[in-house]
């Protein structure tokens, strides 16, 4: 029973490997040999039942069309299948350059910034909101003051609160001079706001800070400061949304969100309408720094503060 | 010729023999027999997909009927022990008449079996190809999905081992 085959390099054969070859010595019992051969024989007619077996048997998709027409069409469908998703996907994927996204921001018609400032970083945030269209027309509220500007320069600027002309504070000045220095916005005068020499440097995609896949994360190093910045932007329509520029040496932090709407009415860009409607609407302290804005959370600020409800008008309400 | 041929042809016709000796040399009880091949051909049926699919499908095939047969082996073995239990003094007279002396050799037969299914499962099934089959390594290696190196490690342990048992128990 032992075979010695080419491989072998045990020791020949002893005592006990005779006693494992006898106990275990094939019986010669033809019956039952008989018996498996006859279960292999069934089991080998039943194997044309096997799923498995008919899903071999069945003639692969290719086959089944018959002629070239229905191959080519087939084939075309398929194609078109796989272009449509290779270009839907790549749509999806892409990442925008920065480009890109500053083509596409110079496009925008209008912008509505709203930005946070604190020197040094655990001081309260101030806050500031500029409304700028390409025309190069700028209106900034910053504290009680809301200040109009034309190309970079400040026309008029009124407190909201005393409800007069006033000069405009600092922080508002230097926003209008910043962003309408070169008659018109772009992604580069926005990033002056936050950091002189941020716009010198190139920013780079930081794919480690992309969380979610919506957005599109740079970075900006400045080469001659330690001014940096962080960008955010939607990666399908390619406009920032936020900006976050840090000084560590002042401890300036700079946060911004930028938004897009239609261009704002004429009027909302005019000092001397504001002007008249200040005095027009004495009761509207807050109001009146918005006063004309279009959209604003869905309507437009009344250029009049609504009267007081009288009491029938209360009584025909209820 | 269709596909069910086919796959008879390619899987199981060249080991029909092979499979058969395997199940009947180690399950010598006839309707024991039976039913492992029983169980065997289950097994390839319930696996037919990936024993197709598996690069060397017919040691996959072999290594079920080890396994069936294997396992069949040791549940007969433990109910012997607990119906007869196998005490060295049966096998102490060798000088018998010829009636006791077949029944010694029968004894011994038992003990070198329990001798087997003591050791380690990997080492009685390579043991068993090896001795009783007399595969060669590579295809041990095959059925028992292990490298040949490790196949001839458990040969040589195996049989290393069942010389000490049976020399133990003043069997050679």
């Amino acid at each position: 029973m032992y075979r010695k085959d080419a491989h072998a390099d045990d020791s020949e054969p002893d005592a006990a490997d005779r006693l494992v070859e006898q106990a275990f010595r094939s019986p010669s019992d033809d019956a039952l040999e008989a018996q498996l051969r006859g279960q292999l024989r069934g089991f080998r007619q039943d194997l044309h039942e096997h799923a498995y077996v008919r899903r071999l048997e069945r003639p692969p998709v290719w086959q089944l069309l018959r002629g070239w027409r229905p191959r080519l069409a087939a084939a075309a469908s398929l194609g078109a299948v796989l272009v449509v998703g290779a270009v839907l996907f790549s749509l999806s994927q892409s990442t925008p350059t920065w480009a890109q996204v500053a083509e596409k921001f110079n496009s925008v018609s209008s912008l509505t910034a709203t930005i946070y400032v604190k020197v040094p970083a655990w001081k309260e945030p101030r806050q500031c909101e500029v409304w700028i269209d390409r025309s190069g027309k700028g209106r900034v509220r910053c504290d009680s003051q809301v200040v109009f500007s034309q190309g970079g320069n400040v026309v008029k600027a009124f407190d909201v609160e005393r409800r007069e002309e006033t000069s405009p504070n600092q922080f508002a000045s230097d926003v209008i001079r910043t962003v309408g220095s070169e008659g018109t916005y772009s992604i580069e005068t926005v990033l002056r706001i936050f950091g002189d020499t941020l716009s010198e440097a190139t920013p780079q995609v930081n794919a480690d800070a992309m969380i979610s896949e919506d957005l599109v994360v740079f970075d900006i190093r400045s080469a001659s400061s330690a001014e940096r910045c962080r960008v955010w932007a939607l990666r399908r329509s390619k406009l920032p949304v936020r900006v976050l520029a840090v000084d560590p040496v002042s401890g300036r932090v700079t946060d911004s969100i930028l938004t897009y709407s239609k261009p704002q009415p004429a009027r909302f860009f005019d000092p001397d309408v504001f002007a008249e409607q200040l005095k027009r609407n004495p009761g509207a302290e807050g109001g009146q720094s918005y006063t004309d804005l279009e959209e604003w959370i869905g309507r437009v600020v009344p250029a009049e503060t609504p009267a007081a409800p009288t009491d029938g008008a209360a009584s025909e309400r209820k | 010729m269709d596909k069910a041929e086919e796959l008879y042809a390619a899987l199981i016709e060249p080991i029909e023999d092979r499979m058969i000796a395997i199940v009947m040399r180690l399950v010598r009880d006839r309707e024991d027999a039976a039913d492992v091949f029983q169980e065997v051909l289950a097994t390839v049926w319930s696996k037919l997909s990936q024993i197709h699919r598996h690069p060397n499908p017919q040691a996959c095939i072999l290594r079920i009927c080890v396994n069936q047969a294997y396992d069949a082996l040791r549940v007969r073995a433990r109910r012997r022990r607990c119906e007869v239990p196998l005490e060295p003094e049966h096998i102490e007279d060798r000088a018998a008449p010829v009636a006791e002396e077949e029944a010694g050799g029968r004894d011994i037969e038992a003990l070198v079996r329990a001798a087997v299914l003591s050791l380690p499962v990997q080492q009685a099934q390579a043991v068993l190809l090896r001795l009783l089959d007399g595969e060669s390594y590579p295809v041990i290696g095959r059925i028992l999905e292990c490298s040949e190196m490790t196949a001839r490690s458990h040969v040589s342990k195996g049989r290393a081992r069942l010389r000490e048992i049976l020399s133990e128990q003043g069997v050679v």
